[in-house]
């Protein structure tokens, strides 16, 4: 009679199983929601480590996406999941970031999740390949190869993102002209000549100047994402020239260095500044009329959303091979920040539901 | 003359050994109140050696010195200095960069502090008298050691030394120099015998090492000879002459067996390198030889005589300044030790660990080093054919190995040397240089060198040769050259039947 | 048959002492060739790159840009004058910088507000690195470059961990204030790196330890031979590294209005570059910080000049480059053999 009764319920429990993996629309993955009741309990049990790779957290930005994994961990804790956190430092070394990886992976026995920015755009395939070895589950963002993607190691490269980058440096290329009401000289300051990042927003800048006709570029030179290096560049460029309408930074860093440049000569709140990133001393920068914006990449929907899609593929709700192309790569949304919005975006603790994780992209 | 009073240093049945080789055998010193005492011998004599011992750069293997009537045991030259015992090395000692009166005071900055800071006026001061002290009165405390020559130099570190002595307040001093004269002209060395004489006018002691038998009879009181390693006697300067000292410094030749004369073949007319009027700047000049086919030519001279850097110039590792090398008759220049190869020349260095082998390869691959191109079929090289050649010379030069793919490192050094040999062969040179072939070989193995050599001239190769002694370098030649301060002072025909005394060419060497 | 060397003619001796009388004249002459440099490029940059270059305000320009260079590379000259490296550099300013601005008033740590005694801290966070780098080298054994190079991660860790990504915003007004503060026309900055040399520039003459640090570079035996502790001056060296990279970090801070570890990137070759160029010797025992104001000098306005002239970026790197090597190989004495004695 017991084993009857047994037998049933577990004829039941899969066949409401099979029911519900039936239920997901993976052409409409957005909607998807992680129902924990679906979760089986030896999953549950199981110690799921959760991972970030990075280069270090020297910089604001890098440090949002370690929060994201630790606000996703806060709603395993309230679904009951058992895990573990761990930041893997490269401290921007190739070798290193595949090798923290591959190490990651094997010490979890293949339970584990890992979001990455890859160093370089080359390591992208063999840091997915290092948690592949052992089953574990890697969502990559920002660099990698045009023709190498996560369809090429379905299911554990299980996607990649990246804020649209030449969006960002146009969105504030377009805030930087508008505020100089459509006529200037600027000063360009590129990130690392080489990277897609600073290339992908280059590009965006000119798409904007080929809007505006009446800005004119007077120099364009790289500081190499460095505050201080962007300092001596501007510090230069204002002894020369006298007439600086505004400044594009391709990141929040070299901003402040710009800045810190018109300080020193009284400049200050007069000329244009407009970065990437949504460093606290920059958008504090905007609050108080210095700088005039900055796009927010949310380094916490980043690095939590990944983990919460490679959390739902892990735990089997989600079969990675039948996700739509579209699913695998695409863009995350990225919010502008400027005079309107600064003081708000400072005070404002972000809030994110996890338990939906194509919330992370965008439309 | 100094037989009344009794002398305040003394060193007794002195040794010491490195690492296996014994460089003094036990050799003794006294030194008078007042004297200037010469120590003369061939190099590797055990002069140098026995100079660090006192100043206690190096302590002694086992042996007795006394000062002032106590034991006398330095650890370091500081207590030598302590002591009143000074020396001037044959590598110069003085901080180029710092002036005359830092480096006279070179580590008693402190005696010039005041108020934590150094009085710098006080110590030029002092620099200037301590350099009257010895006549100098012509060098500016303040001016850098680097702006001055070298002659002046030599004067500043005899400062330096008498600096010491200085602070011994009236006891007897005892001021080391180890070839002071080198590198000094006639004047300047006139000028430092006079200071050397001032010194021991004050009652004070020079032990004064030179190669030059003329120097060392003007100046000295007295005269130690040593040789290998051990004191083979002493002299009143007034009774010796140069003929007596270079009876004393050489040994006794050894028998003919151990050459292999009776192997001694006449070497052939025909002129495989000439060398006319050949000159580097400021080491040799004016050199002129004929090497001939089948022909050991001997090579003698001291360290610094220049025949070293004739080697380099020859094998390629060094340009000449001037002169011209002619290589079976057609002239040749020589921009590196691999186009000497090519045309016939190979050097067989002295260093052979630096620079001769591969400790960590095997024999085989060390043999096949130099001529990988010849066994080579194009782009590939057979291990075969290096494994044939290795055998070939394993067994030709009796080369003990377990196999040929020993690594070198596991063989003795006379079996390295063999090795560098067959390389050496294989490579089919026609001229061969030796640097000291036998140096760091035991007795059984040098021999078995001997006859090698003794083969390779019947086969018609030609060697310019670099003894490790004397005696080796008159016992293999067929002829012998005298190098004497860059340039050549003597020719020996060295035919078995008219072999030159060793005091016949260390009269020209020294 | 009497062959000795007639010693009245010209002999091998006197040839070798012209020989060291001409590579002495060739040395004195070498000697100024960084000045020539650095003239040459003035001259230049004044020719082509119109006003802007001799103008006042580049000149205050240049003057900022030079404050932070210099005090590293008088550092980094005493460590190469005992032929060592420190590789530690950039992560030791960057400590500093970091540590400084979190320990005076600053937007992260609203709470700790220490003043110039925060400094202090910071600066003492850097001279016990470099005593550490000196003390490691010298009981251990371990090559400099190596030890250092360690030390260039053990700090620039506790650089990013003391503000956790999130670098402190200065927030003090004396600090605020110093950093477009001048007095004669000489920003604050650089007054801190003029005093610095002038500093560095006692020592190195005019003290026994400066004298030792010549010494010790020269050849080590000489010293340890009069009963010099070498050990000791090589970890004094090292530490008084430490106070001049922990100065730079502070200066660096106060520069830019704000702690990061990225204060210290990218110094520590230039610095090299610098010490070198100036005619400092790798080997040791040759040089002094004189040689390297002018190699700082030499680097400042090349990077600034060729930025002023607007040179593409993508060149400009390698432009640089060309001319540090030319400058490198006209003050760098060659020679096959070191003439010894």
């Amino acid at each position: 009679m017991k084993k009857l009764v047994a037998l049933a319920l577990a004829v039941m429990m899969m066949l409401s199983a099979v029911a519900v993996m039936a239920e997901v629309d993976y052409a409409n993955l957005k909607e998807f929601k992680i129902d924990p009741a679906q979760i089986p309990q030896e999953k549950k049990d199981t110690t799921l480590y959760l991972g970030v790779s990075i280069r270090g957290l020297e910089n604001p930005y890098i440090a949002t996406i370690k929060v994201g994994m630790e606000m996703f961990g806060k709603y395993l804790d309230s679904i009951g999941q058992k895990h573990e956190m761990q930041v893997l430092d490269s401290q921007g070394d190739n070798d290193r970031e595949v090798d923290n990886m591959r190490q990651f992976a094997a010490k979890a026995g293949g339970n584990a999740i890992a979001y990455s920015d890859p160093n370089e755009n080359s390591i992208a395939y063999s840091l997915a390949e290092a948690m592949a070895e052992s089953g574990a589950y890697l969502g990559t963002a920002w660099n990698k190869p045009d023709d190498v993607g996560p369809a090429d190691l379905t299911p554990n490269w299980v996607m990649h993102t990246s804020p649209d980058n030449v969006l960002n440096g146009y969105t504030i290329a377009v805030e930087l002209f508008k505020g100089m009401g459509g006529k200037g000289n600027i000063l360009v300051l590129q990130g690392m000549l080489g990277n897609s990042a600073a290339i992908n927003r280059y590009a965006g800048l000119q798409k904007a100047l080929a809007e505006y006709p009446d800005i004119k570029v007077l120099e364009d030179d790289t500081a190499n994402w460095q505050t201080s290096e962007a300092l001596t560049l501007v510090e230069t460029w204002l002894s020369k020239h006298a007439d600086v309408g505004g400044i594009w930074c391709a990141n929040d860093s070299m901003g402040t260095g710009a800045l810190q440049a018109l300080d020193a000569k009284g400049l200050k709140g007069k000329v244009g500044v407009v970065g990437v990133d949504a460093n606290t001393d920059f958008v504090e920068a905007i609050r108080d009329g210095f700088a005039t914006a900055t796009m927010s990449s949310n380094g916490y929907l980043q690095g939590g959303y990944t983990l919460a899609v490679c959390y739902a593929v892990w735990t089997g709700l989600l079969d990675v091979a039948k996700f739509p192309p579209e699913y695998r790569e695409f863009a995350t949304p990225a919010l502008l920040v400027n005079k309107d919005n600064a003081a708000e975006y400072l005070s404002a603790v972000p809030e994110f539901d996890f338990s939906t994780p194509f919330f992370m992209k965008a439309d | 003359m100094t037989t009344e009073r009794k002398p305040f240093f003394s060193a007794r049945d002195i040794t010491k050994s490195f690492s296996g080789t014994q460089a003094l055998k036990g050799v003794d010193l006294e030194v008078y109140p007042g004297e200037i005492v010469g120590l003369v011998g061939e190099n590797g004599a055990g002069k140098s050696t026995l100079l660090k011992i006192i100043i206690g750069a190096q302590p002694p293997t086992s042996g007795q010195m006394t000062l002032h009537g106590q034991s006398y045991q330095p650890q370091t030259p500081m207590d030598a200095n302590a002591n009143g015992i000074g020396m001037v090395f044959q590598e110069q000692s003085l901080i180029v960069n710092l002036n005359v009166a830092q480096n006279i005071f070179f580590g008693h900055e402190k005696e010039f502090r005041e108020h934590g800071f150094i009085n710098w006026g006080k110590m030029n001061k002092a620099a200037a008298e301590v350099l009257a002290h010895i006549d100098v009165t012509d060098i500016n405390p303040r001016k850098k050691v680097a702006d001055l020559n070298f002659a002046t130099r030599q004067m500043i570190e005899i400062a330096k030394v008498m600096n010491v002595t200085n602070a011994q307040q009236g006891k007897n001093c005892l001021i080391l120099l180890d070839e002071p004269t080198s590198i000094l002209n006639e004047g300047e060395v006139q000028n430092l015998f006079k200071q050397m004489r001032r010194i021991a006018a004050q009652g004070h002691a020079v032990v004064f090492v030179s190669h030059r038998l003329d120097e060392v009879l003007e100046i000295t009181d007295r005269i130690y000879v040593y040789k290998d390693g051990t004191s083979v006697g002493t002299l009143n300067t007034a009774e010796a002459t140069e003929a007596k000292l270079y009876e004393m410094m050489v040994g006794r030749p050894t028998t003919t067996e151990y050459y292999h004369l009776n192997q001694q073949t006449k070497p052939e007319e025909q002129v495989e390198l000439e060398v006319r009027d050949l000159g580097l700047h400021g080491v040799f000049k004016h050199v002129n030889f004929k090497l001939h086919k089948g022909e050991v030519l001997g090579m003698c001279g001291v360290i610094g005589s220049g025949k070293e850097e004739i080697c380099a110039v020859l094998s390629g590792d060094e340009l000449p300044t001037s002169g011209q090398v002619f290589l079976r008759g057609r002239e040749v220049r020589f921009n590196s030790p691999k186009e000497a190869l090519e045309q016939g020349v190979l050097m067989i260095p002295k260093e052979r660990l630096y620079e001769g082998v591969v400790m960590m390869l095997s024999v085989e691959d060390n043999i096949a080093m130099s001529n990988n191109k010849q066994i080579a079929k194009g782009m590939l090289c057979s291990p075969k054919a290096v494994a044939r050649q290795a055998d070939h010379w394993i067994d030709r030069l009796r080369i003990k190995t377990s196999g040929r793919k020993e690594l070198l490192m596991q063989l003795s050094g006379g079996n390295q040397q063999k090795v560098v040999f067959s390389r050496a062969l294989a490579s089919n040179v026609d001229v061969l240089i030796l640097n000291h072939p036998t140096r760091g070989v035991d007795v059984g193995a040098k021999e078995e060198i001997y006859l090698l050599i003794r083969e390779m001239v019947s086969q018609g190769k030609s060697v310019l040769l670099l003894g490790d002694t004397l005696d080796e370098c008159i016992g293999l030649s067929n002829r012998i050259l005298v190098m004497k301060d860059g340039e050549m002072t003597g020719e020996f025909d060295a035919s078995v039947e008219a072999k030159p005394s060793q005091v016949d060419v260390v009269s020209l060497m020294m | 048959m009497d062959h000795r060397v007639d010693r009245s003619a010209v002999t091998i001796a006197d040839e070798f002492a012209e020989k060291i009388r001409q590579s002495n004249r060739k040395d004195r002459i070498i000697r100024t060739a960084p000045l020539i440099v650095l003239a040459v490029l003035i001259v230049f940059f004044s020719l082509t790159a119109g006003r802007g270059f001799a103008s006042a305000s580049n000149l205050q320009a240049i003057l900022n840009q030079l404050a932070i260079p210099l005090i590293v590379a008088f550092g980094l000259t005493f460590v190469i004058l005992i032929g060592s490296i420190d590789l530690s550099i950039n992560g030791t300013v960057g400590m500093a910088g970091s540590v400084f601005a979190c320990l005076v008033l600053n937007s992260e740590y609203p709470g700790l507000n220490m003043g110039l005694w925060g400094a202090l801290l910071a600066i003492l966070a850097s001279v016990v690195a470099g005593f550490l780098v000196g003390i490691i080298y010298v009981k251990l054994r371990i090559p400099s470059f190596m030890v250092s190079f360690a030390f260039l991660y053990i700090c620039r860790g506790i650089g990013m961990l003391s503000y956790q990504g999130h670098p402190p915003t200065i927030r003090d007004p004396l600090f605020l204030s110093l950093a477009k503060a001048s007095f004669l026309g000489i920003p604050f900055i650089t007054w801190v790196a003029i005093i610095l040399f002038g500093v560095c520039y006692f020592i190195q003459e005019y003290t026994a330890f400066g004298r030792h640090i010549y010494a010790v570079g020269t050849n080590e035996s000489i010293p340890r031979s009069v009963g010099v502790n070498v050990g000791r001056v090589k970890v004094m060296v090292f530490t008084l590294g430490g106070l001049l990279f922990g100065i730079a970090g502070v200066v660096g801070a106060i520069r830019l209005g704000q702690g990061q570890v990225g204060i210290g990137e990218g110094l520590m070759f230039p610095a090299q570059a610098a010490v070198v160029v100036g005619g400092t010797s790798l080997a040791g025992g040759k040089g002094g910080v004189l040689n390297t104001v002018v190699g700082v000098l030499i680097m400042t306005v090349l990077s600034n000049g060729l930025v002023l002239l607007s040179v593409n970026p993508y060149i400009r790197t390698g432009i640089e480059g060309v001319i540090i090597l030319v400058a490198v190989a006209l003050t760098i004495q060659r020679s096959r053999q070191a003439i010894s004695k």
